[in-house]
């Protein structure tokens, strides 16, 4: 009772902050996959509301919208139906981080009531059935299937037998709806938004599932802010239950704070040689790192622990952080605590400013 | 007298020129912008592609099918409201206008709305029938096409959606350029025994050549650019109904940038050649 009651005040003192100052308002652009609109949509609504941050949202396809930022070299956050277009994105220098926000799976579609009795995939064939399928070239679900389905050749018997191939799951999800298809492959949360249809799920379409995930754009004037959004969006009381709501499965997030802080153990004698990567991780995330010291073995409750010695990793599956000549440096990250995730951009933010002074963390690599 | 009123019109000319180079130039600066994003290699790696031939194909013949189809309905639409006064003629008006005012995707939407009722259900099944009794099919099969099996999600959908747009088109450029042709010549044509059919057919119609013209190229560079109502109508299948804006909307889709760009460099350069052979056979009767 009384902690909301400081949240309330706290909220209405950041309110006031935004409103009255002199500073000119932060607004960020998202580019967002159309298909995600509902949640995204109201999570945006509810933090300018709450932190006075105008966020712009440009609707299109995943691919359509990676096509267009790579052009207009604008814009601070890329949200995309299937992560692969955000490790494409970073492969192209275009995105940084990325953060997981729900999972989708592609199931089969029919109108309600399954006239034409529908049972699995393979009934997607049938010739007296109209099909209506994704464009591989097009759509994160149509490459999923092409690729997941093309061993066993049903991809190709599917492909051969469709009536219709449609550039976005919406169009297949109308198609099915008007009745001019009889079935079709679409998400299941793109489903659970149209009452009128069915679905139908098949084993061969499980493994096929991916996320969606938001990422931070290279070219972003406010990576801070850009971030600070992300972690709102993919916070579990914050954007992950709008998620929920809108019939998604939602992942499981960190616990959300404007500004969290991150309490961390590390070897007194590695404290310098981490030190740079953690003060730049907390200047680009807007968090703060505390290093906790622990005389006699640390408690098990840090979000993180950094030590050449697995006995002092308190939580968590011990990893590799970073190596060299002789020094072989590891890592844990506590899942039970409240920031698992961001606790883990920061492992991978460290193996990178520790790789670019020579170290390895891909331990593997040497053996 | 003269030299001094060439003087005067300098500023005429200065902002009429500035005023149209502007506009010519931004086509240009397109057009430049474009080509410094694809090569010559990315063009032939498009020609290559089997996907992409086929929709050059389907394209050229479905506009030239669409725009045929709009000027049947065009010249008898643009007579009617050009040389008569009839109850409701502006409401007929109005009506031509709709499917120019409509958003692309909602005239799809409602074609393919149409054809689940029970009148557009008959159609589609003359329409099946027709394409496999009359050999239409068959020699589909025998030059590699796709058969139609109806009419949405098939071939004919690509026609019907580019016809139902740039039919309207057609019928206002042919209605204005019958109210410029005066109707004297028709009615001395009646009173010397012509009959309406006649009239029409050998004093307005070859009097019209130019606008038939026009409402053609219009109705046929209409149906090149034409995609929501096809992407809706007739889907984006690949070696079906995929005509060149759906390889275009599908390519950026991909992420494809130079594959856009080198399929609207094949768009602009069908159209200039569509476009200047409808001139150049439109000048050979002069």
């Amino acid at each position: 009772m009384r902690t909301a009651a400081l949240c309330m005040a706290a909220l209405a003192a950041v309110g006031c902050g935004g409103g009255s100052g002199g500073e000119p308002a932060v607004t960020l652009t998202l580019y967002c996959a159309a298909g995600v609109k509902p949640p995204v949509e109201q999570a945006a609504n509810q933090y300018a509301d709450e932190y006075g941050v105008q966020i712009y949202l440009q609707y299109g396809g995943s691919g359509t919208l990676l096509s267009a930022l790579q052009i207009a070299q604008k814009g601070d956050l890329y949200l995309a139906a299937d992560e692969s277009y955000l490790k494409l994105a970073a492969e192209k220098g275009l995105a940084a981080e990325a953060v997981p926000l729900a999972r989708l799976s592609p199931v089969i579609a029919v109108p309600k009531g399954n006239p034409k009795g529908v049972r699995s995939l393979d009934d997607l064939a049938r010739s007296d059935l109209r099909a209506a399928l994704a464009n591989p070239e097009a759509a994160a679900i149509g490459r999923l299937m092409r690729d997941g389905l093309k061993e066993s050749g049903r991809w190709e018997r599917l492909q051969k037998a469709a009536t219709a191939m449609f550039p976005t799951v919406t169009e297949i999800a109308n198609a099915v709806r008007i009745g001019s298809a009889d079935a079709g492959v679409i998400w299941d949360a793109t489903a659970n938004q149209y009452p009128q249809l069915e679905t139908i799920a098949d084993p061969a379409l499980e493994p096929l599932g991916n996320r969606i995930s938001i990422g931070v754009l290279s070219f972003s004037e406010r990576p801070t802010e850009a971030l600070r959004f992300a972690r709102y969006l993919s916070a579990r009381g914050k954007g992950l239950p709008l998620f929920t709501q809108h019939g998604y499965a939602a992942v499981e997030g960190d616990l959300w704070a404007e500004e969290p802080h991150l309490r961390i153990y590390c070897e007194q004698e590695l404290r310098l040689m981490v030190e740079e990567g953690v003060r730049a991780f907390e200047k680009r995330e807007g968090v703060s790192v505390l290093f906790e010291e622990a005389a006699d073995g640390a408690p098990s409750d840090l979000d993180a622990y950094i030590s050449r010695d697995a006995a002092h990793l308190r939580a968590g599956e011990p990893q590799p952080l970073a190596e060299k000549d002789e020094t072989r440096i590891q890592c844990a990250v506590n899942e039970q605590a409240d920031y698992p995730r961001l606790t883990k951009r920061m492992i991978q933010s460290l193996r990178a400013a520790l790789e670019s002074r020579g170290y390895r963390w891909r331990f593997e690599q040497n053996g | 007298m003269r030299r001094l009123r060439r003087g005067a019109d300098i500023p005429f000319f200065a902002a009429f020129i500035a005023l149209s180079g502007s506009y010519a130039l931004l086509i240009v600066g397109m057009l430049a912008a474009d080509l410094s994003f694809a090569s010559v290699s990315d063009l032939s790696k498009a020609f290559q592609s089997r996907e992409i031939r086929y929709s050059i194909v389907l394209s050229l013949v479905s506009c030239t099918v669409s725009a045929l189809l709009s000027m049947l309905a065009a010249v008898p639409a643009g007579y009617l409201l050009s040389r008569f006064q009839f109850r409701g003629k502006s409401l007929a008006e109005g009506l031509f206008d709709i499917p120019i005012a409509l958003p692309p995707l909602v005239v799809g939407i409602s074609l393919l709305i149409l054809f689940q009722t029970p009148p557009g259900d008959f159609l589609e099944k003359i329409t099946a029938g027709a394409a496999r009794y009359t050999g239409f099919n068959a020699l589909m099969r025998w030059i590699g096409a796709p058969e139609v099996k109806g009419i949405g999600y098939e071939t004919p959908a690509v026609v019907l959606a580019q016809f139902t747009v740039a039919a309207a088109f057609a019928v206002r450029a042919m209605r204005v350029s019958f109210d410029q042709i005066d109707p004297r010549q028709e009615q001395v044509a009646l009173t010397l025994g012509c009959g309406r059919g006649q009239a029409f057919f050998r004093v307005a119609l070859p009097q019209a050549r130019p606008g038939l013209l026009a409402a053609f190229t219009l109705a046929w560079a209409r149906s090149m650019g034409e995609f929501g109502p096809v992407l809706v109508f007739a889907s984006a299948t690949r070696m079906k109904t995929e005509v060149l804006p759906t390889t275009v909307f599908i390519e950026l889709n991909a992420g494809n940038l130079e594959a856009v760009v080198s399929v609207s460099f094949i768009m602009i350069a069908a159209a200039f050649l569509a476009l200047w052979l409808a001139r150049a056979i439109g000048q050979t009767h002069d």
